[in-house]
């Protein structure tokens, strides 16, 4: 027989008595039969009676009932059978005890939903990369006296040239282009990108092809690669787009290829066209000019500890070479995943671990519910031990009953998670990347399951068996009532309330940390008055607006149209607005402008502004003057500083009257100028980073093409936003506005993060509290019902009705109180993790500390008042009758 | 009741079954008979006995069992020895001897 039979078979004969039990027990029924049959007619042909024969026969086999049993035994189906019956006397037990069940189910859900909606948020975000062998791809980052920078282009293409262990090399750069004819002119997100890149990436294109070889060079014809979002929306998901032509930025781009959304990577990236490095950036003296991003895959064999030597060895030469530009220069090489989710590990480790947290005080509250239904369960079981039920079988009827609250629960918090899940992605969209596809996976079903069976044995199954008080004797004499399984209950009742309240006031204690720096964070002034600004962005295309009178001219006008803008009180255009984490570094020298320095010069964060642009933002004026309509294109170059720059370059003179120089030439004038003015710091990289030195020029003597406008109005942003769209379109039918908002959203888009991180962490916290506190209530109450008569012997012996309240409230007030001694620990413990959620917060802020810990007093308190009432309330006379 | 009969251990019930099997594929009424037969009455099993045997074996597929027709046209349930059943038996047997030769040592030394 071969082996696939034999298993078939083999499979067949365990099954079929499972599967099929009514014909199992009719096939043995008649196998038997017939045994008996033919004993009897063996004994009659050898001279029996019918009838003696019958009954010898029916005694030699045995008992066939029993044999039967033994049978059932060998097919393993008794177990099965007592399983689903003690599972199913356990669904009736929770049936009959609604409040209870409720209780139990939904805390286990709430814990294990909550623990498996950040589990798969995590694993989502964390998960790798979607190109082909992920693992192998490496971002080269430089860095500049060990900070991050970006890379040079002749950085860039030193090191393409001379790596031997990255291959495909490639750099990026983010850009944007507009799209027009075909509808609306649009706004796309572009990737400017090494024509290297999406074949390193091994990306496989919907249509067409990636980028070849050359296309990147200069004098290669221009090409572009749509997202697939785009050519869904824009080009009605048509095939036939590849090898058409696309307007983008006033110029014609040959279509080659669509490639899937799901890339994510670079971020947001809704078209992708090859890099051209500007003429000038390949010039010996741009390799400071640092804009570009750099990933490579590690060539086959080589492992990142050689790639990481490689680049240091042949940046330190680069260094050697151009000291001028690269001295203090060096270079990172770091997974290509870090580098993109990094910074939403630790954070999302952390609310994955206060989830855990939260679901380990959940399942300790239902372990202490369990642990006060087994002691009304004593009786029973003496009962069934009486009447001769085996301790084995005892046994696993109470594992299957703890099991199954924790079961029906884990299954309600699955199906929640998905639901979680789903909210998290949407909620949490703008301010965690990869989410789009976030959901409850077959990883995070396994960890689901695992949670709840881990879970369901440690706080369910183990309680059950350890005190359950499998013996005759005692309670059924009747004279349980602190025998020795009920000591050691309401000991191990008393340790998991401890140890709940402990865990809740870590929780506090991180959830309160997370709320005080979040507090901090919206206290920063960030330089400007938010409230009634809406904002949009412009980008005028060189195409059109090549030369600086097209570019005055065109703002000149929209300056009069956004001034006649509804309600608008004041206006002007700046490049970027604040919040915008734009990086705009560039070098500068103060007095006169030198050539050589000995060391990379300081730098200073360029802004190009309007006249009205500080008014219309409220930015206050510390001294000088700021620009005027006078200060234009013939009149002296002029530059208005920070308080940053003032501190930082000017300690303890004054700036104004001096002239700072830029390493920005244009047409073969020096940017730069006499200082006129200073105004307060601005926050540009987000309300946690402080301000850089910083250097308004004005528009008029520094015209550029991108520009953001604002507007301070009385109107509803959407009034001025259409009206603006209106206004725009009449001066440039082909010019859209982008970005469209106010700077209470960008503001309140800049506090995202931590505001999701400390909404989540308070919730949980929160919850956490809750929990402990329900668990305090039922130890103390429970208690207080154990005692009643000796409260009554008490209360008869001139106790007062306060001691004994008293005595009640000092009960949970000692378990809150060590409780919480332990929790702070812990918290202590783990605050060092947190620096990365913290903002003007130390891990280990005092005030946070005893706050949590007269918090958690507080609930000591309020959990026995219930309790303490009822004791005062026992009649002795009543309770010493009682029994 | 006869009285010289022996009690026949599981395990060897086990064996003696795996031995009548090697014959032929019988039911278990003709397992009975066989082994009472050979053993000349000696090992009086209690029939009902070899059903749970029966289908433990069955369980662990050193036999196998398919509904057949009886010599006086009954359903009845076959069993036949697997590959597995045979290497079982060997395997019983050589145990069996050792053990019988060791015990026969033990008596004839003391």
């Amino acid at each position: 027989m071969d082996a696939l039979h034999l298993l078939a078979r083999r499979a067949r004969t365990f099954l079929r008595p499972l599967v099929s039990r009514r014909r199992a027990e009719a096939d043995l029924d008649e196998e038997m039969r017939f045994h008996l049959d033919a004993e009897i007619a063996e004994r009659v042909r050898r001279g029996m009676t019918p009838d003696a024969a019958r009954t010898s026969a029916l005694r030699d086999f045995g008992g066939v009932s029993r044999f039967k049993e033994e049978c059932r035994d060998a097919w393993g189906t008794r177990m099965m059978d007592e399983l689903s019956r003690d599972a199913r006397y356990g669904f009736r037990a929770l049936w009959r005890a609604p409040a209870f069940t409720a209780v139990a189910v939904l805390t286990i859900a709430l814990g294990v939903g909550a623990a498996t909606t950040i589990y798969s948020v995590v694993q989502s975000v964390l998960r790798p990369l979607p190109f082909h062998d992920p693992a192998s791809l490496v971002a080269v980052v430089t860095t500049y006296r060990g900070k991050d920078d970006a890379a040079s282009a002749l950085d860039f293409v030193d090191w393409r040239r001379e790596s031997k262990t990255l291959a495909g090399m490639a750099a990026i750069a983010t850009d944007a282009m507009t799209l027009t004819g075909s509808g609306e002119p649009e706004r796309l997100y572009a990737a400017t990108v090494s024509a290297s890149l999406l074949s390193m990436l091994r990306v496989r294109p919907i249509a067409g092809r990636v980028f070849r070889t050359g296309e990147d060079s200069v004098g290669a014809a221009p090409v572009v690669i749509l997202g697939e979002a785009v050519w869904r929306r824009r080009f009605s998901s048509d095939p036939g787009v590849v090898g058409q032509s696309v307007n983008l930025g006033g110029e014609p781009y040959t279509v080659i290829g669509v490639v899937p959304t799901r890339l994510t990577y670079p971020a947001a990236a809704e078209i992708y066209v090859p890099l051209v490095f500007p003429t000038g950036d390949l010039d010996e003296g741009n390799r400071g000019a640092r804009y570009y991003d750099v990933v490579a895959r590690l060539a086959p064999g080589a492992t990142i500890e050689q790639a990481r030597a490689e680049m240091r060895g042949i940046t330190a030469r680069l260094a050697s070479a151009h000291p001028r530009a690269d001295e203090g220069v060096s270079v990172r090489v770091a997974p290509l995943l870090d580098e993109t989710v990094g910074m939403f590990r630790r954070p999302l480790l952390i609310l994955l671990g206060a989830a855990a947290v939260l679901l380990l005080i959940a399942c300790a509250n239902v372990a202490n519910l369990l642990l006060v239904r087994a002691a009304g369960r004593d009786g029973e079981l003496a009962v069934r031990t009486a009447l001769g039920a085996g301790r084995a079988r005892l046994v696993r009827q109470l594992a299957t009953e703890a099991l199954v609250p924790f079961l029906v629960g884990g299954a309600l918090g699955t199906a929640a998670a998905t639901l979680g899940t789903r909210w998290f992605a949407t909620a949490a969209s703008d301010t965690v990347p990869r989410l789009t596809d976030a959901g409850v996976d077959g990883t995070a079903l396994v960890f689901a399951l695992v949670a709840t069976l881990t879970t369901g044995v440690v706080f369910g199954v183990v309680p059950a068996l350890r005190f359950a008080r499998l013996g005759v004797s005692g309670t059924l004499r009747g004279a349980g009532r602190s025998s020795q399984g009920s000591i050691g209950r309401r000991r191990a009742r008393t340790a998991i309330v401890g140890s709940e309240v402990a865990l809740a006031v870590m929780l506090l204690v991180v959830a309160g940390l997370v709320v005080r720096s979040f507090q901090h964070l919206m206290a920063v002034d960030p330089g400007f008055r938010r409230e009634g600004v809406v904002t949009f962005r412009l980008d005028l295309p060189s195409t059109r607006y090549g030369d600086a009178a097209k570019l005055r001219a065109f703002t000149a006008q929209l300056d009069d149209r956004v001034r006649a803008l509804p309600g608008v009180t004041a206006s002007g255009r700046i490049l970027r607005a604040p919040l915008s984490e734009y990086n705009f570094n560039v070098g500068f020298s103060v007095d006169r402008w030198q050539e050589e320095t000995g060391t990379r010069r300081p730098a200073v964060q360029v802004r190009i502004a309007s006249p009205g642009y500080f008014e219309a933002m409220r930015i206050g004026l510390v001294r000088g003057r700021t620009f005027t309509a006078h200060d234009d294109a013939t009149a002296p170059q002029v530059v208005v500083i920070n308080q940053a720059m003032a501190r930082a370059h000017f300690s303890g003179e004054t700036p104004l009257g001096r002239r700072v120089w830029l390493g920005w030439e244009d047409e073969g004038v020096r940017r730069g100028g006499e200082i006129i003015g200073v105004v307060d710091d601005v926050r540009q990289f987000g309300l946690d980073r402080p301000s850089a030195p910083e250097m308004y020029l004005p528009y008029d003597q520094t015209p550029v093409g991108p520009m953001t406008v604002v507007a301070r109005t009385t109107a509803s942003p959407d009034v001025v936003f259409a009206a603006a769209r209106a206004a725009v379109r009449e001066l440039d039918p082909d010019l859209p506005l982008f970005e469209l908002g106010t700077l209470q959203e960008r503001f309140d888009k800049s506090a995202a993060r931590p505001r999701l991180y400390m909404t989540l962490l308070a919730t949980f916290a929160g919850v956490a509290v809750l929990l402990a506190a329900i668990g305090l209530y039922g130890v103390v109450s429970y208690s207080v019902r154990q005692q009643t008569r000796e409260i009554g012997i008490r209360l008869a012996l001139g106790a007062t009705r306060a001691d004994v309240a008293g005595a009640v409230v000092g009960q949970s007030l000692t378990v809150t109180v060590v409780g919480a001694a332990l929790g702070l620990a812990g918290a202590l413990a783990v605050s060092r993790l947190l620096q990365a959620l913290l903002f003007g917060v130390s891990p280990t802020d005092v005030w946070t500390y005893v706050a949590v810990v007269g918090l958690i007093a507080l609930v000591g308190v309020i959990a026995s008042w219930v309790p303490a009432r009822r004791a005062t309330l026992v009649d002795p006379a009543m309770a010493l009758r009682g029994d | 009741m006869p009285t010289d009969n022996t009690d026949v251990l599981q395990g060897t019930l086990d064996m003696l079954i795996l031995k009548a099997l090697s014959l032929e594929p019988m039911h278990g009424w003709g397992i009975s008979q066989r082994i009472q037969q050979i053993s000349r009455d000696v090992l009086q099993i209690n029939q009902g006995s070899l059903y749970p045997a029966l289908h433990r074996l069955e369980r662990r597929a050193w036999i196998e069992a398919d509904w057949g027709t009886s010599e006086n046209n009954r359903r009845a349930k076959y069993y036949q020895l697997t590959s597995l059943g045979k290497k079982q038996l060997a395997e019983e047997r050589a145990s069996w001897q050792r053990f019988t030769l060791a015990v026969e040592r033990v008596l004839q030394t003391t």
